[in-house]
């Protein structure tokens, strides 16, 4: 069913609760959690809980530990979900469970400072730290142009492997899959939308948009139990490739623009004992987030259309709130 | 041979004003005050890799320090805290590092 409605709303940005936890003494395992309180992707005019709760064991394999060249292998559990006050609101749960292999490869062009370089650069640096206002417009200059330098042709790659559960909150509907994908940042992309954008934006202004966002994947749906929502046959496997794309920039020097557009296709619509069939199905979400004063109280306005796994209920929204934090 | 702290600071102004990260109306007096969760790391998340940026940072940041002869843990997790600060980030760093 199509719908869409706009709606007035206050709705409370908690900020997100994130602990640390390093376990045996090292840095190596960390339980990280976040709890938010907000609208539902799907709905604007109900408020949910949204937590997402990890467990990563990192450096399972990979060169020194502090090195940041080549390949370097995690071990992730990740709950994460959407649970909605409203009890008759159930359409808008989800919930997944995740067990993964995170892997990243990063590589950099080699930059060896000679010992006068070396202390040359670290004494700009002190005096950085100290008070980056104190450097000589040269010294400023050659420290920008080294930190440049550090990073021009870097390369970064994140990819992961492993089983998800897809489900609402009370697992009546659940499906299993077996997942692989890549991520990363595509450059110059962003560089296009940057040519409108950046005309709103005064000269004088020091602002560097950020790459595009991409992740690509390819899910393996072992299954599915459910009722009249069941996606796919029990007993059949259906390939499922996944894109997901997130950006932001700014506008007129203190307008975020944030979007983000999801995309899944079923390759053999044959498995499929309801929709959606062989199609795409996408999600769109993008915000307009205006500062109302110096506090962090922010407008936002929002809009979201259409489907989500697991369910693919089909929607359109726009939504005005108002975010404030609470620290 | 390990930075100080004061070095520690100066690669996270000079990595975080490089790289477009320094909020509007961040300053060279306020800059340490600035907070992990107004930079818009990973905001939006990509659902499928919440913490893709979170971990390139904490790479880039790892190779600044090699660069200059040191080296640091990665400060990943680290920058999932968003209350915490840059003058945070930079203690952080200078205190771990190998």
């Amino acid at each position: 069913m199509k719908y869409i409605f706009f709606t007035l709303i206050i709705s409370f940005s908690l900020s997100s609760l994130v602990k640390s936890q390093s376990f045996s003494g090292t840095n190596d395992s960390t339980l990280t959690y976040a709890f938010d309180i907000r609208q539902s992707d799907n709905s604007t005019n109900t408020l949910g809980l949204d937590f997402n709760i990890r467990y990563d064991i990192a450096q399972l394999s990979g060169p020194k530990a502090n090195s940041p060249e080549g390949n370097k292998l995690d071990l992730s559990f990740a709950l994460a979900g959407y649970q909605d006050f409203v009890k008759e609101a159930t359409e808008f749960d989800f919930m997944t469970l995740e067990l993964n292999v995170l892997g990243r490869k990063y590589n950099s062009k080699p930059v060896s400072l000679n010992p006068v370089e070396l202390i040359y650069y670290k004494d700009l640096l002190e005096k950085s730290g100290v008070d980056p206002g104190s450097l000589t417009p040269t010294e400023q200059k050659n420290l920008a142009a080294f930190t440049k330098k550090l990073f021009n042709g870097r390369q970064f790659l994140s990819y992961k492997l492993g089983y998800k559960m897809e489900s609402n909150q009370s697992l009546s509907f659940n499906q299993h899959m077996l997942q692989a994908g890549i991520s990363l940042e595509v450059p110059k992309l962003h560089e296009v939308f940057e040519v409108f954008f950046s005309e709103t934006r005064s000269s004088d202004m020091n602002y560097k948009a950020q790459p595009i966002r991409l992740y690509a994947g390819l899910d393996y749906i072992l299954g599915a139990n459910g009722a009249k929502e069941q996606l796919v046959d029990s007993t059949n496997v259906v390939p499922r490739a996944r894109a997901e794309m997130a950006w932001r920039t700014l506008l007129f020097d203190n307008f975020e623009l944030r979007a983000t557009f999801e995309s899944n296709y079923f390759f053999d619509e044959g498995n499929l004992t309801t929709t959606p069939t062989n199609e795409l199905i996408n999600f769109f979400q993008a915000w307009l987030v205006l500062p109302v004063s110096t506090d962090k109280t922010k407008v936002m306005l929002s809009y979201a259309k259409g489907k989500l796994p697991p369910l693919y209920t089909e929607t359109a929204a726009g939504s005005i709130g108002v975010s404030f934090a609470i620290e | 041979m390990s930075l100080s702290l004061n070095q520690s600071r100066g690669v996270v102004y000079q990595y975080f004003l490089s790289e477009g990260w320094l909020p509007v109306g961040t300053t060279t007096q306020n800059w340490d005050q600035v907070k992990l969760g107004d930079m818009g790391i990973d905001d939006p998340a990509l659902p499928s890799d919440p913490h893709m940026q979170k971990q390139r940072i904490a790479l880039d940041l790892q190779r600044f320090f090699v660069v200059l002869g040191s080296s640091v843990a990665s400060a990943k997790n680290f920058l999932k805290g968003k209350t915490k600060t840059l003058k945070e980030l930079a203690e952080w760093l200078h205190q771990n590092q190998a």
